[in-house]
Protein backbone atom coordinates (compact mmCIF):
# COMPACT_ATOMS: atom_id res chain seq x y z
CA UNK A 1 0.00 0.00 0.00
CA UNK A 2 2.89 2.31 1.06
CA UNK A 3 4.73 1.42 -2.04
CA UNK A 4 1.89 2.12 -4.32
CA UNK A 5 1.24 5.98 -2.88
CA UNK A 6 5.40 6.52 -3.09
CA UNK A 7 4.56 5.22 -6.92
CA UNK A 8 1.31 7.81 -7.50
CA UNK A 9 3.57 11.03 -5.61
CA UNK A 10 6.52 9.91 -7.91
CA UNK A 11 4.94 9.53 -11.41
CA UNK A 12 2.39 12.59 -10.20
CA UNK A 13 5.85 14.63 -9.57
CA UNK A 14 7.06 13.15 -13.62
CA UNK A 15 3.99 14.47 -14.38
CA UNK A 16 4.43 18.06 -13.19
CA UNK A 17 7.83 18.10 -14.80
CA UNK A 18 6.63 16.83 -18.00
CA UNK A 19 3.95 19.19 -18.12
CA UNK A 20 6.62 22.32 -17.50
CA UNK A 21 8.89 20.76 -19.89
CA UNK A 22 6.17 20.31 -22.38
CA UNK A 23 5.00 23.66 -22.09
CA UNK A 24 8.63 24.98 -23.17
CA UNK A 25 8.88 22.59 -25.84
CA UNK A 26 5.72 24.55 -27.62
CA UNK A 27 6.47 27.40 -26.15
CA UNK A 28 6.94 29.03 -29.95
CA UNK A 29 3.76 28.34 -30.44
CA UNK A 30 1.67 31.05 -28.42
CA UNK A 31 -1.35 29.52 -25.90
CA UNK A 32 -0.45 26.10 -27.55
CA UNK A 33 0.47 23.44 -24.86
CA UNK A 34 -0.56 20.05 -22.78
CA UNK A 35 -1.51 21.52 -19.38
CA UNK A 36 -5.27 20.33 -19.49
CA UNK A 37 -4.35 17.25 -21.88
CA UNK A 38 -1.94 16.01 -19.04
CA UNK A 39 -3.91 17.30 -16.14
CA UNK A 40 -7.51 15.42 -17.59
CA UNK A 41 -5.32 12.60 -17.75
CA UNK A 42 -3.90 12.69 -14.10
CA UNK A 43 -7.11 13.23 -12.54
CA UNK A 44 -8.99 10.21 -14.34
CA UNK A 45 -6.10 8.12 -13.40
CA UNK A 46 -5.15 9.42 -9.99
CA UNK A 47 -8.42 11.47 -8.44
CA UNK A 48 -7.71 14.07 -6.28
CA UNK A 49 -4.08 13.31 -5.86
CA UNK A 50 -3.86 15.14 -9.20
CA UNK A 51 -3.60 18.14 -7.28
CA UNK A 52 -0.23 17.59 -5.97
CA UNK A 53 1.34 17.50 -9.56
CA UNK A 54 -0.84 20.79 -9.85
CA UNK A 55 1.16 21.90 -6.24
CA UNK A 56 4.35 20.84 -8.08
CA UNK A 57 3.61 22.24 -11.63
CA UNK A 58 2.48 26.04 -9.96
CA UNK A 59 5.84 25.47 -7.71
CA UNK A 60 7.83 25.28 -10.56
CA UNK A 61 6.55 28.00 -12.43
CA UNK A 62 6.44 30.13 -9.19
CA UNK A 63 10.43 29.15 -8.81
CA UNK A 64 11.55 29.59 -12.03
CA UNK A 65 9.82 32.87 -13.68
CA UNK A 66 9.10 34.19 -10.29
CA UNK A 67 6.41 34.70 -7.89
CA UNK A 68 4.74 37.63 -9.38
CA UNK A 69 1.22 39.04 -9.69
CA UNK A 70 0.72 36.85 -12.99
CA UNK A 71 0.99 33.60 -11.01
CA UNK A 72 -1.55 34.12 -8.49
CA UNK A 73 -4.23 33.24 -10.47
CA UNK A 74 -2.29 29.41 -11.06
CA UNK A 75 -2.88 28.82 -7.32
CA UNK A 76 -6.45 28.28 -8.94
CA UNK A 77 -6.56 27.98 -11.85
CA UNK A 78 -5.56 24.12 -12.53
CA UNK A 79 -7.50 22.89 -9.95
CA UNK A 80 -10.44 24.37 -11.22
CA UNK A 81 -9.79 21.89 -14.06
CA UNK A 82 -9.31 18.85 -11.05
CA UNK A 83 -12.04 19.33 -9.46
CA UNK A 84 -14.22 19.83 -13.11
CA UNK A 85 -12.91 16.39 -13.94
CA UNK A 86 -13.63 14.14 -10.91
CA UNK A 87 -17.14 13.81 -11.30
CA UNK A 88 -16.48 12.68 -14.78
CA UNK A 89 -14.07 9.88 -13.89
CA UNK A 90 -16.75 6.85 -13.29
CA UNK A 91 -18.71 7.41 -16.86
CA UNK A 92 -15.74 8.41 -19.37
CA UNK A 93 -17.02 10.17 -22.44
CA UNK A 94 -13.59 11.29 -24.57
CA UNK A 95 -15.79 14.17 -26.20
CA UNK A 96 -16.95 15.67 -22.96
CA UNK A 97 -13.92 15.44 -21.41
CA UNK A 98 -12.35 17.21 -24.11
CA UNK A 99 -15.00 19.42 -24.10
CA UNK A 100 -14.33 20.25 -20.93
CA UNK A 101 -10.64 21.02 -21.77
CA UNK A 102 -11.98 23.50 -24.30
CA UNK A 103 -14.56 25.08 -21.73
CA UNK A 104 -11.12 25.75 -19.30
CA UNK A 105 -9.26 26.97 -22.12
CA UNK A 106 -11.75 29.36 -23.53
CA UNK A 107 -12.20 30.78 -20.44
CA UNK A 108 -8.47 30.62 -18.65
CA UNK A 109 -8.36 34.91 -19.33
CA UNK A 110 -11.68 35.57 -17.98
CA UNK A 111 -10.38 32.91 -14.87
CA UNK A 112 -7.14 35.12 -14.51
CA UNK A 113 -8.92 38.50 -14.64
CA UNK A 114 -10.59 37.52 -10.83
CA UNK A 115 -7.18 38.45 -9.69
CA UNK A 116 -6.92 41.93 -11.43
CA UNK A 117 -10.41 42.39 -10.49
CA UNK A 118 -9.30 42.15 -6.75
CA UNK A 119 -6.16 44.35 -6.89
CA UNK A 120 -7.47 46.93 -9.32
CA UNK A 121 -11.20 46.98 -9.79
CA UNK A 122 -13.94 45.73 -12.32
CA UNK A 123 -12.84 47.75 -15.48
CA UNK A 124 -9.23 46.70 -14.98
CA UNK A 125 -10.20 42.97 -14.71
CA UNK A 126 -12.91 43.90 -17.42
CA UNK A 127 -10.07 45.20 -19.81
CA UNK A 128 -7.71 42.37 -18.83
CA UNK A 129 -10.33 39.82 -19.92
CA UNK A 130 -10.89 41.76 -23.40
CA UNK A 131 -7.18 41.99 -24.13
CA UNK A 132 -6.42 38.43 -24.02
CA UNK A 133 -10.21 37.78 -25.68
CA UNK A 134 -8.01 36.28 -29.09
CA UNK A 135 -5.07 34.62 -27.20
CA UNK A 136 -7.93 32.50 -25.03
CA UNK A 137 -9.72 31.67 -28.68
CA UNK A 138 -6.69 29.94 -29.63
CA UNK A 139 -5.89 28.21 -26.06
CA UNK A 140 -9.44 26.62 -26.20
CA UNK A 141 -9.11 25.84 -29.67
CA UNK A 142 -5.47 23.90 -28.98
CA UNK A 143 -6.90 22.34 -26.07
CA UNK A 144 -10.20 20.74 -28.43
CA UNK A 145 -8.25 19.35 -31.13
CA UNK A 146 -5.33 18.76 -28.21
CA UNK A 147 -7.28 16.20 -26.04
CA UNK A 148 -9.66 15.12 -28.77
CA UNK A 149 -6.28 13.68 -30.21
CA UNK A 150 -4.22 12.69 -27.32
CA UNK A 151 -6.27 12.07 -24.00
CA UNK A 152 -7.60 8.27 -24.97
CA UNK A 153 -4.04 7.14 -25.88
CA UNK A 154 -2.18 8.85 -22.84
CA UNK A 155 -4.97 7.58 -20.57
CA UNK A 156 -4.59 4.10 -21.75
CA UNK A 157 -0.37 4.39 -20.89
CA UNK A 158 -1.63 6.16 -17.59
CA UNK A 159 -3.62 2.58 -16.57
CA UNK A 160 -0.59 0.61 -17.30
CA UNK A 161 1.58 2.10 -14.31
CA UNK B 1 -28.68 13.27 -16.64
CA UNK B 2 -27.81 11.19 -19.75
CA UNK B 3 -24.27 11.80 -21.02
CA UNK B 4 -26.09 12.56 -24.51
CA UNK B 5 -27.68 15.46 -22.95
CA UNK B 6 -25.12 16.89 -20.92
CA UNK B 7 -22.98 16.85 -24.21
CA UNK B 8 -25.17 18.82 -25.96
CA UNK B 9 -25.32 21.22 -22.71
CA UNK B 10 -21.78 21.24 -22.67
CA UNK B 11 -21.26 21.90 -26.70
CA UNK B 12 -24.13 24.59 -26.52
CA UNK B 13 -22.20 26.60 -23.34
CA UNK B 14 -18.88 26.21 -25.37
CA UNK B 15 -20.71 27.76 -28.46
CA UNK B 16 -22.41 30.90 -26.50
CA UNK B 17 -19.07 31.24 -24.78
CA UNK B 18 -17.07 31.46 -28.01
CA UNK B 19 -19.86 33.95 -29.83
CA UNK B 20 -19.99 35.91 -26.27
CA UNK B 21 -16.51 36.63 -26.39
CA UNK B 22 -16.12 37.22 -29.83
CA UNK B 23 -18.88 39.73 -30.15
CA UNK B 24 -16.74 41.32 -26.96
CA UNK B 25 -13.70 41.49 -28.93
CA UNK B 26 -15.29 43.31 -31.66
CA UNK B 27 -17.30 45.60 -29.59
CA UNK B 28 -15.15 46.72 -26.35
CA UNK B 29 -11.62 45.68 -28.40
CA UNK B 30 -8.44 47.63 -29.29
CA UNK B 31 -9.42 49.93 -32.60
CA UNK B 32 -6.68 51.33 -34.18
CA UNK B 33 -6.60 54.62 -36.08
CA UNK B 34 -5.30 55.05 -39.92
CA UNK B 35 -3.48 58.16 -40.82
CA UNK B 36 -0.08 59.78 -39.51
CA UNK B 37 0.19 60.64 -36.05
CA UNK B 38 3.05 62.03 -33.74
CA UNK B 39 3.58 60.26 -30.53
CA UNK B 40 6.10 61.00 -27.53
CA UNK B 41 8.09 58.40 -25.85
CA UNK B 42 9.49 58.64 -22.57
CA UNK B 43 12.13 55.98 -21.67
CA UNK B 44 13.64 55.91 -18.10
CA UNK B 45 15.97 53.63 -17.99
CA UNK B 46 17.71 51.33 -14.63
CA UNK B 47 20.01 54.46 -13.65
CA UNK B 48 17.60 56.92 -13.70
CA UNK B 49 18.42 58.36 -16.92
CA UNK B 50 15.53 59.26 -19.16
CA UNK B 51 15.61 59.50 -22.95
CA UNK B 52 12.39 61.32 -24.90
CA UNK B 53 11.59 60.61 -28.47
CA UNK B 54 9.02 62.01 -30.70
CA UNK B 55 7.85 59.57 -32.99
CA UNK B 56 6.28 59.98 -36.69
CA UNK B 57 4.08 56.82 -37.32
CA UNK B 58 1.47 55.40 -39.80
CA UNK B 59 0.84 52.87 -37.84
CA UNK B 60 -2.39 51.82 -35.78
CA UNK B 61 -0.79 50.39 -32.93
CA UNK B 62 2.39 50.99 -30.40
CA UNK B 63 3.80 47.80 -31.11
CA UNK B 64 4.12 47.87 -34.23
CA UNK B 65 5.21 51.68 -34.26
CA UNK B 66 8.14 51.14 -31.82
CA UNK B 67 9.48 47.89 -33.59
CA UNK B 68 10.28 49.95 -36.91
CA UNK B 69 12.47 52.10 -35.24
CA UNK B 70 14.06 49.69 -33.79
CA UNK B 71 13.32 51.25 -30.39
CA UNK B 72 11.28 48.30 -28.49
CA UNK B 73 12.13 44.43 -28.93
CA UNK B 74 11.10 41.23 -27.24
CA UNK B 75 9.44 37.93 -28.06
CA UNK B 76 6.31 36.39 -28.92
CA UNK B 77 4.39 34.88 -26.08
CA UNK B 78 1.29 34.16 -24.96
CA UNK B 79 0.06 37.21 -24.53
CA UNK B 80 1.15 38.69 -27.68
CA UNK B 81 4.57 41.01 -27.66
CA UNK B 82 7.08 40.14 -24.82
CA UNK B 83 9.01 43.87 -24.69
CA UNK B 84 12.62 42.14 -23.30
CA UNK B 85 14.54 45.76 -24.44
CA UNK B 86 13.83 49.19 -24.68
CA UNK B 87 16.18 51.90 -26.06
CA UNK B 88 19.12 49.47 -26.10
CA UNK B 89 18.69 48.66 -22.00
CA UNK B 90 17.08 45.06 -21.57
CA UNK B 91 15.40 43.77 -18.58
CA UNK B 92 15.85 40.60 -17.34
CA UNK B 93 13.17 38.06 -16.36
CA UNK B 94 15.06 36.29 -14.51
CA UNK B 95 15.97 39.24 -12.09
CA UNK B 96 12.38 40.19 -11.98
CA UNK B 97 12.73 43.31 -14.06
CA UNK B 98 9.76 43.84 -16.37
CA UNK B 99 9.53 47.00 -19.02
CA UNK B 100 5.90 48.60 -18.08
CA UNK B 101 4.61 51.85 -19.90
CA UNK B 102 2.06 53.79 -19.36
CA UNK B 103 -0.44 55.73 -21.70
CA UNK B 104 -0.91 59.50 -21.23
CA UNK B 105 0.11 58.95 -17.35
CA UNK B 106 -1.92 56.38 -16.64
CA UNK B 107 -1.26 52.20 -16.61
CA UNK B 108 -2.11 50.74 -20.12
CA UNK B 109 -4.63 48.56 -20.77
CA UNK B 110 -3.27 46.16 -23.62
CA UNK B 111 0.39 44.65 -24.39
CA UNK B 112 2.36 46.64 -26.66
CA UNK B 113 0.59 45.20 -29.85
CA UNK B 114 -2.68 45.51 -28.64
CA UNK B 115 -2.15 49.39 -27.81
CA UNK B 116 -4.06 51.77 -30.36
CA UNK B 117 -2.04 55.29 -30.81
CA UNK B 118 -3.57 58.54 -31.20
CA UNK B 119 -2.49 62.03 -32.15
CA UNK B 120 -0.14 63.68 -29.46
CA UNK B 121 0.05 60.37 -27.11
CA UNK B 122 2.89 60.15 -24.96
CA UNK B 123 4.06 56.68 -23.45
CA UNK B 124 6.19 56.63 -20.69
CA UNK B 125 8.31 53.25 -20.24
CA UNK B 126 9.98 52.38 -16.98
CA UNK B 127 11.50 49.04 -15.34
CA UNK B 128 9.62 47.85 -13.15
CA UNK B 129 11.58 45.03 -10.66
CA UNK B 130 9.94 42.48 -8.89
Amino acid sequence: MKDSRLRDLIVLGLLACLMFGAKFALQNIPNVHLGAVLIIVATLRFGYKALYMVFVYIMLEGLFFGFSIWWVPYIYIWAILVLAVLPQRRHKSWLLLSLTGALHGYLFGAMCSLVTIVLSGLKAGFAFWIAGIPYDLIHGTSNLVLCLVLLRPLYNLAEKY
Amino acid sequence: MKKSRKTLLIVLILVLVIAAMVAAWFYFGPNGVAGKKTITVEVTHLDGTTNTFEVKTDEEFLGPALENIKLISGSDSEYGLFIDTVDGEYADPEKSEWWVFTVNGEMGNYGADQQPIADKDVYAFSVYEG
